[in-house]
């Protein structure tokens, strides 16, 4: 194991406790960043792809949320075992975190600049007139071209775009060594995604900070990441760098993936869907928990192997016996490559 | 072909008030927008959040008035209809929204919510419409026991469903699909963007297709439009569009998406500029103060749509 990690997540379980039951949010993730890296961590509504990041910024409303199990190692140190007042000091000044919605995360009723500036002071103990001169040097970094106009602006005068540049320059005030971004650029036109996405890079690789990027959106994990770990159902089923990825996906759902995104010039054939719905928390099915929707195992039932029928959406359907009992753990498949797939080629089952 | 829907020089404008006395000014939505769909086509309507693309597919149908210009729907005009006389009409024209969830009535169950055009537009029994609501629920791949139920229970994927079902009850020619998947996962999106086409091909539906995503629009469409701030610069058969855009806005948005292969990382695109805000609207070109190629003429008088080859329209100087 390379202890170079800035941060290590460990087995880690969130659950939710609700009417319906427990409902398990994340079940289980393993993964490490390293310093100066760009993690994505790709995957579908409801996969557990956000409680991860909120679980590490330990910011879940307790309850209904509850850390069952894990370890979230930052620079050594377990971050689960912190208390409020230590997290507090990690919070803005080590990890920071933007979201998708900037309005919803900006306060309307705070000009952009005392939102930055709060930060500063409170990380750095630095005076008023200090954190103004900081405040706007740091909108001056994130590429707004006025930034003493835009220190004294409201949010809502600005555009999504320029707004998610003041969440940035507020995250990175303090010069953290790790940024969570949430779906940073799901909200905004594409013209504007692209430069947002640039500016991240940019920064990041200037102050040689790690970058925890979630998003659904496999186009820009191609444009930002290097490595990627994919979710499905609460569990990371693959993880690769981006080029492994992009260049042979492994897992039946990672492929499925690929192929259901419309690209530009392939309009001729028909979409290849990926078959059914993706199961709710409570209703997880047993086993492998892709097995009611992945092609591969119902070829693979085809070629005279143990199978039993499972009950679908699209009706009776034969799967291997193993996919619907046992739930294949992460394994290296070879080198910055680990895949959980029974079937996946170079799957070694023990 | 025929033509199915063609609209000239339509506009919408929204008043804004700024004072009592002060004179009334206008947000101009959709300024004089014009095109045609044949029968049976879709036409794809791409643009940037607040270039006026839904405002378009909203005034067709009329949801919003227009300020000026000319709908014909089959051979008549829209907007010089009354109220009464636009009904017939509204049977065979409908809108498929973006968020299902915002969209489907949650206190209602899924056989009350088909059955609501059925009731406005038809004279069918109890019994009759019945049928027809579990009809249209196997035509768009849902089980017919499912309309007891109510929107709540069904994922986003379904409900969408619920809300094409809900458009084809009361069996009508054209469809505005107003951004009908971006809400949706990528693996559902597939699914409705395949069931949106086999309908399509089985009814001879004619779609209006509005969306922000080009590749999806690509997918889906026989002829596409880029619309900004309520004009189109661009209008084209999809294959011309695709392998040769002209407009240096429908060259941006080309260059702006994310590629699928990490191949060679894209450098930072060539336009600076954001969605301008309606009341910053410029003289000349609208697009002119984010153009790369923009020159004085660009600055001081605006471009008309021009015809440069077969079905391609411009509207730049260039």
């Amino acid at each position: 194991m390379n202890d170079n990690a800035l941060i290590r997540v460990e087995n880690m379980k969130t659950y939710f406790d609700t009417d319906e039951g427990e409902l398990r949010a994340v079940d289980g993730v393993d993964f490490h960043i390293e310093p100066g890296e760009v993690f994505a961590l790709v995957g579908e509504s409801g996969c557990g792809k956000s409680v991860t990041a909120y679980t590490i910024m330990k910011i879940l409303p307790c309850p209904p949320g509850r850390i069952a199990a894990g370890r979230v190692l930052f620079e050594g140190k377990d971050l689960l075992r912190y208390s409020e007042k230590q997290m507090q000091r990690v919070r803005g000044a080590q990890i920071s975190m933007i979201f998708q919605e900037p309005m919803t995360s900006l306060n309307p009723v705070f000009t952009c600049g005392a939102q930055i500036s709060e930060a500063i002071r409170l990380h750095r103990r630095l005076g008023a007139k200090a954190a103004k001169a900081e405040a706007i040097d740091m909108l001056a970094r994130v590429g707004i071209t006025e930034p003493r106009q835009c220190h004294d602006a409201y949010p809502h005068q600005l555009s999504g775009g320029m707004r998610q540049r003041v969440m940035i320059a507020a995250a990175l005030s303090c010069r953290p060594r790790m940024l969570i971004a949430d779906e940073p650029t799901t909200a905004l036109d594409v013209t504007t995604q692209a430069q947002i996405l640039s500016l991240i890079r940019t920064l990041q690789a200037q102050q040689n900070m790690s970058v925890l990027l979630i998003t659904h959106d496999l186009g820009v994990v191609a444009e930002t990441a290097d490595r990627v770990a994919v979710m499905y159902a609460s569990k990371v089923v693959e993880t690769a760098e981006t080029q492994m990825l992009f260049k042979a996906p492994l897992h039946p759902y990672t492929q499925g993936l690929f192929d259901a995104v419309p690209r530009l010039g392939r309009h001729h054939e028909r979409l290849p869907a990926i078959a059914g719905t993706v199961p709710r928390p409570w209703q997880f099915p047993s086993g492998c928990k892709f097995h009611t929707r992945c092609p591969l195992t119902r070829e693979k039932a085809r070629q005279g192997r143990e199978t039993q029928q499972i009950i679908t959406e699209s009706g009776p359907t034969k799967v291997l016996t193993r996919c619907a009992s046992a739930e294949p753990p992460l394994q290296r498949i070879h080198t910055g490559h680990q895949c959980a797939c029974w079937e996946a080629p170079g799957y070694a089952a023990e | 072909m025929d033509t199915l829907l063609s609209i000239k020089n339509m506009k919408t404008w929204f008043p804004i008030r700024t004072g009592l006395f002060k004179p009334t000014r206008y947000l101009r939505a959709v300024d004089g927008v014009e095109f045609d769909i044949p029968k049976g086509r879709t036409l794809g309507l791409v643009g940037e959040s607040g270039s006026g693309k839904t405002t378009v597919g909203r005034t067709i149908l009329r949801l919003v008035p227009a300020h000026a210009g000319r709908v014909r729907f089959d051979g008549t005009d829209l907007l010089t209809l009354g109220d009464r006389q636009m009904l017939p009409f509204r049977r065979r024209m409908q809108i498929i929204f973006q968020d299902p969830m915002l969209s489907l009535n949650p206190r209602m169950t899924v056989a009350s919510i088909i059955a609501e055009p059925l009731l406005v537009h038809t004279s069918l029994s109890r019994r009759e419409r019945k049928a027809r609501i579990a009809e249209l629920l196997s035509q768009v791949g849902m089980q017919p026991d499912y309309m007891r139920r109510y929107p709540h229970e069904f994922s986003g994927g379904q409900r969408q469903r619920i809300g094409i079902a809900r458009a084809l009850a009361s069996n009508p020619d054209f469809i505005v699909c107003d951004e009908p998947v971006s809400a949706l996962d990528v693996s559902v999106q597939a699914q409705i963007l395949n069931l949106m086409n086999d309908l399509q091909d089985q009814m001879g539906l004619t779609f209006l297709f509005i969306a922000h995503n080009l590749a999806v629009v690509e997918y889906f469409s026989d002829e596409v439009a880029v619309m900004y701030q309520g004009k189109i610069l661009e209008r084209a058969d999809r294959d011309e569009l695709y392998a040769n855009p002209l407009h240096p806005y429908t060259q941006t948005l080309f260059s702006a998406i994310p590629r699928m292969t990490v191949e060679k990382r894209k450098a930072p695109p060539a336009d600076p500029g954001e969605p301008p805000t309606f009341a910053a609207r410029a003289q000349g070109c609208a697009y002119h103060p984010r153009c790369h190629q923009a020159q004085s003429q660009c600055r001081t008088t605006p471009p008309e749509l021009t015809h440069v080859a077969d079905n391609h329209w411009v509207r730049c100087w260039k």
